[in-house]
């Protein structure tokens, strides 16, 4: 699943970043980088915005760059 | 130490540790081949240098390249760092860290936000941390300044360490060329180019480093890291901060607020500061040296006062701003505009330096620094001096003034509609340019774009109080500067003619004898100020404006207030001989002036439309040329813009004076 597919509240760990070189390199300054914990925090429609949680702090995606970042849903047990 | 640089993750608390240490004794500078302040100060005689915010040392803003390239020369020299890390947010600061580690420099780690770690329940074993990282480590909180007395014996007893490396023997070699650091070498390339090969090489390496700092945090926060919400409480703010609806409605009011407040706080201390540059150039005027007297009262005095009237405007928006910032709601507002600034080529990072542009362009512009997207970031410096800047407030009034003669009917009138009406021309055409020059533009842009969301946070007030007077400042020296030469110019060619006294007499006394109903209201000096060579300038461009409507003294004005825009109202006041400085007559004269050529009115509706629309599109202002030149590196930029918004600007203004 992509991480505009997670529903807010959802964790989930980054498998992979198949977005173009610029973005990877801009997500990877940013902390969001492969086998990170991530959760999927309240994103208004309108914005078309993903907003997520990583290592205590919230980012905001676009979500055309969220359909291409895979991730796992997380789950504690 | 003989020098200490503070460097860190934006929002790790660095500013308060740097006004802690230095007693916000700072000075501002501009460092020579960089175009971002870097600001510094004395701590006991180290010198502590305050560097931007950055997040990895392969760097996307302007920014952080002068971050970057005053680590690695410290790198080079081997001089000590100090490091600020977010405390709640330990372990992205510890990527940076790790980063900077394997540049192998000594460092003292400061662990910030020890306060909120409570708060949070998040336990810190400072022995351990100090193990893992191989250097000194004080946790403290720079805001209250706990912890600050161990970090000052730290720096006196030159306790700074080279921390273990984390990564870096994975990126040295020995090849034909003997020993090289290719890590390193990539960090320096890439302030060039970004070759396949080093996005490969940063995706391995930060999910390794993501993977040793994870281990680092879990060994040394005694509750797990990712079982503490540290911001639960900022989650649910934005639910309705960010609210379709209620975030909207919100972002609405407190925009309002900003701008209500602006004009209305600025009101009595623009007052003070009108009465007291009244009363210096009076003072001048006594000065026993003729042209002295008349250089400091006529030129220097009122063309700095021109300008330094709106310091008590800007120094607020600053305020207003700079609270908006440390709470963390100007994030928001980002957010919020950037699905609407995207259809404009633009993103949610250009809403602050926009916003700006109300009160001057010249911080604005100064602030796009912070756009990664090089594209983007030309784009804003080109369009915002098309947002209506509080220059241009004293020309709409008394040109509006002029339109409507009668009184307010009510809370809302004729005049309200129109300036608002100049206010959202304003914004249409920075919106409309931006998306021009983006699609024109042969700047690479970045695709790539996030939003970091800070905590909601009490504002640090200290902190907001210091950068609203550091940067009113630095726009007070930045454009004084150039208003001081550009009054010292103007004045020169308004005070003197190529004409002789005698002449100038002789054409006074013409006008009395020929222009008899009128002659009381002429004198001497707007005879010579039409023979200065200012006047003859006015004269030279006349044919050129008279398809706008306008005649020579319209004409000087407009030349004068190439300088800054308001100084037109003061220009036309020469010109029309008003002594008094209240500014019904001001506005009774323009009404009553006489086009020679029809018999009408000089200032009809189609001529005060015309000068409206003039000054909604022109850059009439050097200040910020200068600011272009200097943000862009290139003069053809600042006439580039010069050039289009002049032709804008007379475009508008023909057709409104030929149609109406």
């Amino acid at each position: 699943m992509n991480l505009k597919e997670l529903k807010e509240g959802d964790s989930a760990i980054l498998a992979s970043l198949n977005v173009s070189d610029d973005i990877k390199k801009t997500l990877l300054i940013n902390g969001v980088c492969l086998g990170s914990l991530i959760e999927k925090n309240y994103s208004p429609r309108f914005a078309k915005l993903c907003n997520i949680s990583i290592r205590g702090k919230m980012i905001s995606i676009r979500n055309r760059d969220a359909e291409c970042i895979e991730v796992v849903k997380y789950s504690e047990k | 130490m003989k020098q200490l640089a503070l460097i860190g993750k934006p929002n790790s608390g660095k500013s308060s540790l740097f006004n802690k240490l230095t007693g916000l004794n700072q000075k501002i500078g501009n460092y020579s081949g960089v175009t971002v302040e870097k600001k510094s100060g004395d701590f006991n005689g180290t010198k502590i240098i305050d560097l931007p915010g950055l997040k990895s040392l392969w760097v996307d803003s302007l920014d952080e390249k002068i971050s970057l390239q005053e680590i690695l020369k410290y790198a080079e020299e081997g001089s000590p760092l100090l490091f600020v890390a977010n405390g709640l947010q330990l372990a992205d600061s510890l990527l940076l860290f790790s980063e900077i580690a394997d540049l192998q420099l000594p460092i003292i780690l400061v662990i910030n936000f020890k306060d909120e770690l409570k708060k949070s329940q998040l336990v810190l074993d400072e022995e351990k941390i100090k193990n893992h990282l191989g250097c000194e480590v004080v946790l403290m909180n720079s805001k209250t300044g706990e912890g600050l007395d161990e970090l000052e014996k730290l720096i006196r007893e030159n306790k700074a360490k080279v921390p273990h490396t984390f990564r870096r023997s994975q990126f040295e070699k020995i090849d034909e060329n003997g020993f090289q650091n290719i890590y390193l070498k990539s960090i320096i390339d890439h302030q060039n180019e970004f070759t396949n090969e080093q996005y490969n090489l940063l995706e391995t390496d930060f999910s390794q480093r993501q993977v040793l700092v994870s281990k680092i945090t879990n060994d040394v926060l005694k509750e797990d890291p990712t079982k503490v919400d540290i911001l639960v409480g900022s989650k649910r703010a934005d639910k309705i901060l960010l609210h379709p609806i209620w975030g909207m409605l919100i972002f609405i009011a407190v925009m309002l607020v900003v701008f209500q407040s602006v004009f209305t706080l600025s009101g009595i201390p623009m007052d003070w500061i009108d009465q007291f540059f009244a009363w210096a150039s009076e003072q001048s005027a006594k000065i026993s040296i003729p042209w002295l007297s008349s250089l400091m009262s006529e030129g220097i005095i009122p063309g700095l006062g021109g300008v330094l009237i709106f310091i008590p405007q800007i120094a607020i928006l600053f305020l207003l701003l700079g609270i908006l910032e440390n709470s963390g709601y100007l994030s928001r507002i980002s957010y919020i505009a950037d699905n609407f600034l995207q259809k404009f080529g633009l993103s949610g990072k250009s809403v602050v330096p926009l916003m700006s542009s109300w009160a001057c362009s010249i911080p604005a512009i100064m602030s796009t620094r912070m756009i990664e997207d090089s594209r983007e970031r030309m784009a804003v410096i080109m369009a915002s001096p098309l947002m209506t800047c509080s220059a241009r407030l004293p020309v709409y009034t008394i040109l509006i003034a002029v339109m409507y003669p009668k009184e307010n009917a009510g809370w809302i009138d004729a005049k309200g509609i129109t300036l608002f009406a100049l206010y959202l021309l304003g914004v249409i055409a920075t919106l409309v340019v931006a998306y021009i020059i983006n699609k024109r533009s042969n700047i690479t842009s970045q695709s790539a774009w996030t939003l970091e969301l800070p905590m909601y946070r009490m504002p640090n007030w200290k902190n907001v109080f210091y950068n609203a007077y550091s940067k009113t400042k630095s726009f007070v020296v930045s454009a004084g500067k150039i208003i001081f030469l550009i009054s010292i110019v103007l004045w020169l060619l308004a005070s003197f003619s190529p004409k002789t006294e005698s002449f100038i007499d002789q054409k006074y006394a013409e006008y009395q004898a020929t222009h008899q109903d009128h002659a009381s209201e002429v004198n001497r000096e707007s005879i010579a100020l039409e023979y200065s060579y200012a006047g003859y300038l006015g004269k030279v461009i006349e044919p050129v404006i008279k398809p706008l409507g306008y005649d020579w003294k319209i004409g000087i004005a407009l030349i004068t207030s190439f300088a800054a825009r308001e100084v037109f109202v003061g220009t036309l006041s020469t010109i029309y001989s008003i002594g008094s400085e209240d500014e019904s007559s001001i506005v009774e004269r323009l009404r009553n002036e006489t086009n020679l050529d029809t018999g009408e009115k000089r200032y009809n509706m189609a001529t005060s439309i015309s000068l409206l629309l003039f000054y909604v599109f022109a850059m009439q202002c050097m200040s910020t040329l200068a600011i272009v030149r200097k943000e862009t590196g290139k003069w053809k930029y600042a006439a580039y813009q010069f050039a289009f918004m002049f032709v804008l600007a007379y475009g508008f203004a023909f057709l409104a004076y030929q149609l109406l």
